[in-house]
């Protein structure tokens, strides 16, 4: 499993974008298959 | 890792976002996992000499090994202005040797020490070399040496807040602790934009790093294309993103048409001066056609400033200065405690210079409307 990790300030809600344009960008280029299934991102 | 900043909406978008993947999102409110911890940081940030330019998002990095939970050893971090155009498995894989993180040092991403001017403070005062600092945009992190070495952190905080006139405290805490310990790791990891742009327009695997406000509104370029085939792929590429750049462009549209007309009426009235650095007058000169008659003080001369401030004071109302300097925003501020107003007394005047005289047209207001 690989753990990566972004810091999130968004003060106007416009900074999510950028964020969340790296994460895709990151999913875009895994060539591995997923570890795991979808898991509720409301478990810690 | 985030605060109370994340709305529902993005938090969807972002939930969303990984399930298309097949891949999973988990979310760690900072402020509420280490309310104490983020609270001592900010009393030691508020010691800082630049503290009211810091936000403290920026420190959510020093307090990973925290907020995360111990069965997590290892992990990658990345600042949010990046694109991550490889398999990060490559990078995650990398072996840090018993060292608490990797990194790349600004001078492997291509920084001459002369240029390095936030990180004057740590390595004036012989605390590393310029090639040791390292940037703190992308971190491949040991949690369980961070976990066994907590009060590294601290000691990092207290000694930036007591020590140090900088610019970017995190990464100077980071460098503090780290900066003799890490394992360097390839640039390609940490592809700085404005650099690639000087020698290249190809694009590679690696992940790409738009510092400095990089990202343009600009198809000529294929580093801008690069960012925007990601982001026109996410949720947050909407209609109303479309249009928020419209209303961008119309308010510079109507912003330009303003400072036309009213440079119109105030040279019906006013004689006009300049302000410029010795090596640009004669290009200036030539841009705005300048009379014989016509006052140039040159920035370089002896009290130039001063000769300019005495200048515009003395002819109040019958004079306009156009200022040529590479910080109008530090000039703006000094001339308007002079009592001196921007637009009525002076202009920037690299500000009416377009692409065809050399100047990049920056628009990354309009890319933070989307």
């Amino acid at each position: 499993m690989i753990h990566v990790c972004f810091g999130l300030y968004d003060k106007d809600g416009r900074y999510s974008k950028f964020t969340g344009t790296s994460i895709l960008s990151m999913f875009e280029n895994v060539t591995s298959p997923p570890p795991f299934g979808y898991r509720s991102p409301f478990a810690r | 890792m985030h605060d109370d900043t994340l709305t529902a909406e993005n938090r969807d978008k972002f939930l969303a976002l990984a399930k298309s993947y097949k891949q999973t999102v988990k979310f760690y409110n900072v402020e509420k996992i280490c309310a104490d911890k983020i609270e001592k940081i900010r009393q030691i940030m508020s010691r800082a000499e630049k503290f009211e330019r810091f936000s403290i998002g920026a420190v959510y990095r020093l307090l990973i090994a925290d907020i995360l939970p111990a069965n997590v050893d290892k992990i990658l971090y990345f600042d949010s202005d990046m694109i991550i155009n490889l398999d990060v498995k490559e990078l995650y894989d990398l072996n840090t040797q018993g060292k608490p993180l990797a990194a790349i040092s600004e001078f492997d991403i291509g920084i001459k020490h002369e240029e390095m001017y936030w990180a004057h403070n740590l390595v004036t005062s012989g605390m590393l070399k310029y090639t040791e600092y390292f940037n703190s945009g992308v971190l491949l992190i040991d949690l369980k040496y961070w976990r066994e070495n907590q009060n590294l952190i601290e000691e990092g905080l207290n000694y930036i807040a007591n020590n140090t006139n900088c610019d970017y405290f995190d990464q100077d805490v980071l460098n503090y602790c780290f900066g003799k310990n890490y394992l360097h790791m390839p640039a390609k990891y940490n592809c700085w934009i404005p650099f690639e742009r000087r020698v290249t327009s190809d694009i590679k695997p690696a992940v790409y790093h738009y510092v400095s406000q990089s990202l343009r509104l600009d198809a000529r370029d294929n580093f801008n294309k690069l960012w925007f085939k990601y982001f026109a792929k996410t949720s947050w590429f909407s209609v109303d993103a479309l249009l928020n750049i419209g209303d961008g462009a119309r308010k510079i549209y109507n912003d330009l048409k303003d400072t036309a007309l009213r440079l119109s009426i105030l040279m019906s009235k006013k004689r006009r001066a300049f302000f410029i650095p010795s090596h640009n007058i004669e290009s200036v000169t030539k841009i705005f056609n300048i009379d014989a008659d016509e006052e140039i003080i040159s920035t370089d001369s002896q009290d130039a400033f001063v000769k300019m401030v005495l200048s515009l004071k003395e002819a109040r109302g019958k004079k306009f200065f156009y200022l040529f300097v590479p910080d109008f925003r530090a000039i703006n501020e000094v001339l308007m405690k002079n009592g001196l107003k921007k637009d009525i007394d002076y202009i920037d005047g690299m500000s009416l210079l377009s692409e065809r005289f050399g100047m990049v047209a920056s628009t990354f207001d309009l890319v933070k409307k989307l």
